[in-house]
């Protein structure tokens, strides 16, 4: 009779899997969940003091998103619209409206309306606006179709992964400078065109130039016509991205 | 022809400390370097000095692998320490504090957005800062509405964009926590704004009907609206008088220029033209006014090469000024007078006839005859400074010797005063304090600094003040004259009033406010306003009303103005001849025998009434090195032969203690630690002004910050008289204390690396020091390309190939004074905390630039050397490779950089550095900043948390 039973083989070969894996899946579950939006507090809606909805604003109306946010252009922060930015429009148009009374009580009391953050990256990071938008980064690259949200949330997961992954190879998500605010803009769709463009200069009917671009080896054309658009821009626009440290910490 | 050419060239520019002591005839001065220019016979401290002397290795300070403290932990023992650390890993764990997500937060948005400023850019705005009645133009750059750095104004020529540590420091000032928030009445019971204003106009009008006698006492002032409504409150209250004062007055500046010239003048100096400089006792480099633009110019007239002056310094204790000079002679200050005598008596001419007690030493005679031959040969390039603490005579001597040499004109010129009342001494405090004492006052006005603090021994201004029966103090902090004043009215800051001031080369500046009163304070203009019984105006109200309505300035131009800083008017020079009679009857002082003490204006905090700045404290005095105390400075001579201190006591001092001297002046006594000085003057002692503050509301300045129930060094003010307020006979005791001192003097040390050099003007031209040079660089240039690549990196080069520039940053180390003004830029730019007294002791200090100051050669006599010690940001750094986390690491355009959010505190860059230029957090420094410092903060830099490198 041996000393231990045959049994705990079986019982010392689990424990001993156990042991490397319950650690390892505890590190890669961590892992895992720290990328989980829920985590990277992606698609929260926040109650803001006003409920101001950009569909109405930007997608129904149009308006630039310079309009309000007026510092983008030229400083690190894009800039929350003061008071009577709001006030300039409102005072003429849905001037009664209820839903406007925090933004008159505001204005007529001179006091700031507080609006909760939604894009909030740690204070360690030195994110600059000018140096993006400048450089032909869209704003709905990082903040996703704002003129589609009720309520602004957070569209990407703003993890320094992220970041760097744009970094890295930001070809794929330049346009020209006069798009950067369009929010409709779609690099596939300029793309197709352009292809499309170019077989029917090439002598092929439309309608089979169109088939032909949205077939699979058609897709890789519009991926490699993207890549060549992406390029171009890079150089055009003279975009040379950092991803050594000092770049956004300091 | 052709060799010539290249010697020219080749001294062009050159970056290290250069001397021209190539005088006509020989100086005799120990200090002349003869044989070797490029010695490596540095010391820190006397300490090394003796130490090395003796051969002795030091156990401590210099060669020990880690500095004094730098690994203590007290009171803690490493059990306890090891409890702790479980205890506060357990709490962490248990609260999971560590994984909380972080606070929502909120953005708060302009309510309407201010012209000009788009948010998150910084703007700039030219103002004024006014010390003791003379301003300088300063840039004041404002994020978002708040002052977060004061610059220089570049538009300003007097000083084109330069800035010292008193002008910066103005900024913490503005944010400081003690700063009085309330107006109080008899020292407790708060009062609304509304209610003063009313009870100052029914005093005025109360004290117009009845003829009442009110008194008010100023800064010395050259603003044209305080001017004004001063005029206005005498036209109101004929009764009225003002006493303008300050405790380090340029009473007798004005004085000697009456004397010469018959009337008060200010000078204006040029030295980018002088070749031959002599000063008389006068810190020009530092002290007073016009130090910025009297730097800017004299750097430029050091460019190595046949034109670069020449200066000679004769001074009691070594200043920033001495460190310069190329011939420097110790002398006590009470015989100044005399020097300048017998230099006046030499160089002969209308003031050959020029009696009095010229005896000096047969070396001095010699020296002097050098210097005379040499400001003859510099004729108008000659420039002769004579310093605030000097009598009369001495200043109206300099000027007749100026205008002898022909120097007035090229190396100055003379202007109005820049203060309207030049009688700021100790006589204008004397009359008051006798009129009082006679009953004639029955309601005082203060709007000078802490006049119970800056005082006179022999003037009872405190008791006088208590008998006044109505005083109203207008005042920064609670200090010691609102404490007995009936009426406090706490003061506006200067970033936060309008106004106007003049500058030293009599330019009318304007003051703009970048902020408005944190505290609801009061500015001077308004304050006097309310006195004038117009109740509570606007400052730009009333400056606009000055120069706009009165003055017939253009709106246009007022704009332009307030966008420059400053008038455009151009200030006419006064031409004037010197009456040599008048100077030649000027009395001489009578000399002082015996120990002499020689009280100064401190190199940091001046007067006091910096006092409660953390960065003018924890400043290293450019000279001795010493933060957070003053001290009682004497030779080594001296200190044996009147103090009994055998300097072999010295090399066996474990820490910075220093003995305890008790100093007697007349009838008041204090305790000093005293400080062996090299390069001081025999039988004479030097005691800065400004410490010692007894104040209950400055807490930095009182020590109560410091938390280690010390006073911040001693009350010199105590021993000062309106007689003798400079120069004074002074018996001495030791006693058995010691005390401890913060010096940074051997932190960080060099561990000998020639890293600082310094030649004479010969050495550049013959050959000599590119010889120096070349065997410097000889190890260097020994190696194949092979083995520099090996040897001299770890690193992978950087490709600059992607990125258009490469950083460089050059120190013209032969302009550098150690005027120490860019280490509390640094602070201000970079968000770098204090540290403390005690902090400081332990090499905890947090600067991340230094100035070491090395000393060579004699003892008793040395020259001194300033080198300015940044961090590199090497190329190839070695803190880089040492890093565990990748914290430091290189940027792609060649810098090496700090990433605080991966640090974790190891300190292994700190010990890889050759710099010695890394910095640590051993506290939470920033953690208890008030709402009010942390607005003080740069935003564009990281505040440091507690465990991370810098």
């Amino acid at each position: 009779m041996a000393l231990f039973p045959r049994w705990t083989n079986t019982v010392s070969k689990v424990m001993g899997t156990l042991t490397l894996m319950v650690p390892a899946l505890a590190v890669g579950a961590l892992w895992y969940t720290a990328r989980t939006p829920a985590v990277t507090n992606q698609s929260i809606e926040y109650a803001q003091p006003v409920q101001f909805d950009h569909r109405h604003h930007s997608w129904e109306q149009g308006i630039d998103c310079r309009y309000c946010h007026t510092a983008v252009e030229t400083s690190a922060s894009a800039g929350i619209p003061s008071t009577t930015i709001c006030v300039g429009c409102h005072s003429q148009v849905w001037n009664k409206s209820p839903r406007l009374e925090p933004v008159r009580q505001a204005f007529f009391q001179e006091k700031p309306i507080e609006w909760v953050k939604v894009h909030d990256l740690p204070d360690f990071v030195y994110f600059n606006h000018s140096a993006h938008v400048n450089k032909g980064v869209g704003c709905t690259s990082c903040h996703g179709r704002v003129d589609t949200m009720p309520a602004i949330r957070q569209a990407m997961p703003l993890t320094m992964q992220w970041c760097l992954n744009c970094h890295r190879d930001p070809k794929l998500n330049l346009r020209p400078l006069d798009k950067v605010t369009d929010t409709t803009w779609d690099a596939d769709e300029i793309a197709k065109a352009t292809l499309i463009e170019e077989k029917i200069k090439a002598g092929v009917a439309h309608h089979v130039a169109v088939e032909e671009v949205a077939s699979l080896s058609g897709l890789q054309e519009v991926a490699a016509e993207r890549e060549k658009m992406g390029d171009e821009l890079v150089r055009t626009l003279n975009v040379h991205p950092r991803v050594a440290c000092d770049t956004c910490h300091r | 022809m052709n060799s010539n050419q290249k010697s020219e060239t080749s001294v062009q520019g050159f970056a290290l400390p250069v001397l021209n002591q190539d005088a006509p005839s020989v100086v005799p001065s120990k200090a002349v370097k003869t044989q070797s220019p490029f010695n490596n016979d540095y010391w820190l401290s006397v300490e090394e000095k003796l130490n090395r002397d003796a051969s002795i290795d030091p156990v401590f300070g210099a060669d020990a692998e880690f500095p004094a403290g730098a690994t203590m932990l007290d009171a803690v023992g490493r059990r306890d320490f090891t409890k702790l650390l479980g205890a506060s890993m357990a709490l962490a764990g248990v609260g999971l504090s560590g994984c909380s997500r972080p606070p929502t937060e909120v953005m708060v948005p302009y309510h309407k957005n201010p012209d000009g400023v788009t948010v998150g850019n910084p703007l700039h705005y030219a103002t004024a800062l006014t010390y003791g009645g003379y301003a300088t133009s300063v840039l004041v750059k404002a994020r978002e509405g708040r002052p977060i750095k004061i610059e220089g104004n570049p538009d300003h020529a007097a000083v084109a964009g330069k800035i010292g540590s008193l002008e910066l420091a103005h900024l913490l000032q503005m944010y400081d926590p003690n700063r009085a928030k309330l107006i109080k009445e008899r020292g407790n019971r708060t009062m609304a704004k509304k209610p003063m204003v009313e009870m100052i106009t029914a005093r005025v009008t109360d004290a117009k009907d009845k003829g009442a006698k009110v008194r008010f006492l100023v800064e010395p002032s050259g603003s044209a609206l305080l001017a004004s409504l001063r005029e206005e409150i005498k036209a109101k209250l004929p009764d009225a008088k003002f006493v303008s004062y300050t405790p380090i007055s340029q009473q007798n500046r004005h004085e000697g220029a009456r004397a010469a010239f018959g009337l008060a003048l200010d000078p204006v100096y040029d030295f980018s033209k002088a070749k031959v400089v002599l000063s008389l006792d006068s810190n020009f480099l530092l002290a007073w006014g016009p130090n910025l633009a009297n730097s800017l110019a004299w750097a430029d007239a050091r460019k190595p090469g046949p034109n670069m002056s020449r200066l000679y310094v004769v001074e009691p204790a070594i200043t920033v000024t001495g460190t310069m000079a190329d011939h420097r002679m110790r002398l006590r200050g009470s015989q100044t007078e005399a020097f300048a005598r017998a230099v006046a008596k030499q160089l002969g001419g209308q003031l050959g006839g020029i009696t009095g007690d010229l005896a000096l030493s047969p070396e001095q005679e010699k020296y002097v005859s050098a210097l005379v031959e040499d400001l003859r040969a510099a004729g108008k390039n000659a420039l002769i400074v004579a310093g605030e603490r000097q009598s009369p005579a001495v200043h109206a001597l300099a000027y007749a010797m100026n205008v002898m040499l022909g120097s007035l004109g090229t190396t100055f010129t003379l202007i109005a005063p820049v203060i309207d009342d030049t009688a700021t001494g100790p006589e204008a405090l004397r009359g008051l304090v006798d009129e009082i004492n006679a009953g004639a006052v029955d309601t005082l006005v203060i709007t000078a600094k802490n006049p119970v603090y800056a005082r006179y021994a022999d003037v009872d201004f405190a008791g006088a003040l208590a008998k006044v029966q109505n005083s109203y103090y207008l005042g920064l902090y609670e200090d010691e004259t609102a404490a007995l004043s009936h009426y406090f009215i706490n003061a506006a800051h200067a970033l936060e009033s309008w106004g106007d001031a003049k500058a030293t080369d009599g330019s009318l500046l304007l003051q703009q406010p970048m902020i408005e009163p944190l505290y609801q304070g009061v500015s001077e203009a308004q304050f006097l306003a309310m006195w004038a019984g117009r109740g509570e105006l606007k400052g730009l109200e009333l400056l606009r009303g000055l120069h706009i309505k009165t003055n017939q300035v253009s709106e246009r131009d007022f704009s332009k103005a307030l966008q420059l800083g400053f008038m455009a008017d151009p200030v006419s020079p006064v031409d004037t001849a010197v009456a040599y009679d008048r100077v030649l009857a000027m009395p001489q002082a009578a000399a002082i025998t015996g120990l002499e003490l020689a009280l100064v204006r401190d190199a940091k905090v001046h007067d006091g009434a910096l006092g409660n700045s953390p960065w003018l404290q924890e400043l290293p005095d450019p000279i001795t090195k010493i933060v957070w105390d003053n001290e009682l400075m004497v030779s080594p001579k001296t200190a044996k032969e009147k103090f009994g201190l055998e300097m072999r006591s010295l090399m066996a001092r474990p820490e910075l203690t220093a003995h305890v001297v008790k100093l007697t002046v007349g009838g008041s006594t204090l305790e000093v630690p005293l400080w062996i000085a090299p390069g001081h003057a025999d039988d004479t002692m030097t005691l800065a002004l400004g410490y010692g503050r007894a104040t209950k509301a400055e807490k930095v300045a009182n020590g109560e910050s410091l938390n280690d129930s010390k006073t911040i060094g001693v009350d010199a003010y105590a021993l000062r008289t309106s007689t003798a307020p400079w120069f004074m006979n002074a018996t001495v005791e030791m006693t058995d204390k010691m005390q401890q001192l913060s010096c940074t003097q051997e932190h960080w040390d060099m561990h000998k690396r020639d890293i600082a050099l310094e030649a004479n003007l010969v050495h550049l031209t013959d050959g000599s020091l590119d010889e120096h040079l070349e065997e410097l660089r000889a190890p260097v240039a020994k190696l194949t390309t092979d083995q520099a690549k090996m040897q001299v990196t770890l690193q992978n080069p950087v490709d600059y190939s992607k990125v258009e520039y490469k950083w460089g940053m050059a120190v013209d180390l032969n302009r550098c004074t150690g005027c120490s003004a860019c280490i509390t830029a640094c602070q201000s730019e970079n968000n770098i905390p204090v540290v403390g007294r005690d902090g400081v002791k332990r090499n905890r200090e947090m600067f991340w630039l230094r100035i070491d100051r090395y000393f060579s050669s004699d003892l008793e006599n040395p020259t001194v050397i300033t080198q300015m010690v940044t961090c590199q940001q090497c190329e190839t750094a070695p803190c880089e490779y040492v890093c565990p986390v990748n914290a430091t690491v290189h940027s792609e355009e060649g810098l090496n950089d700090m990433i605080y959010n991966r640090c974790i505190g190891t300190r292994y860059c700190s010990n890889n550095c050759p710099y010695k230029v890394r910095r640590f957090n051993y506290f939470n420094y920033t953690g208890e900043y008030t709402s009010a410092q942390k607005l003080a903060q740069n935003p564009d830099v990281t505040v440091r948390a507690r465990g991370v490198m810098e």
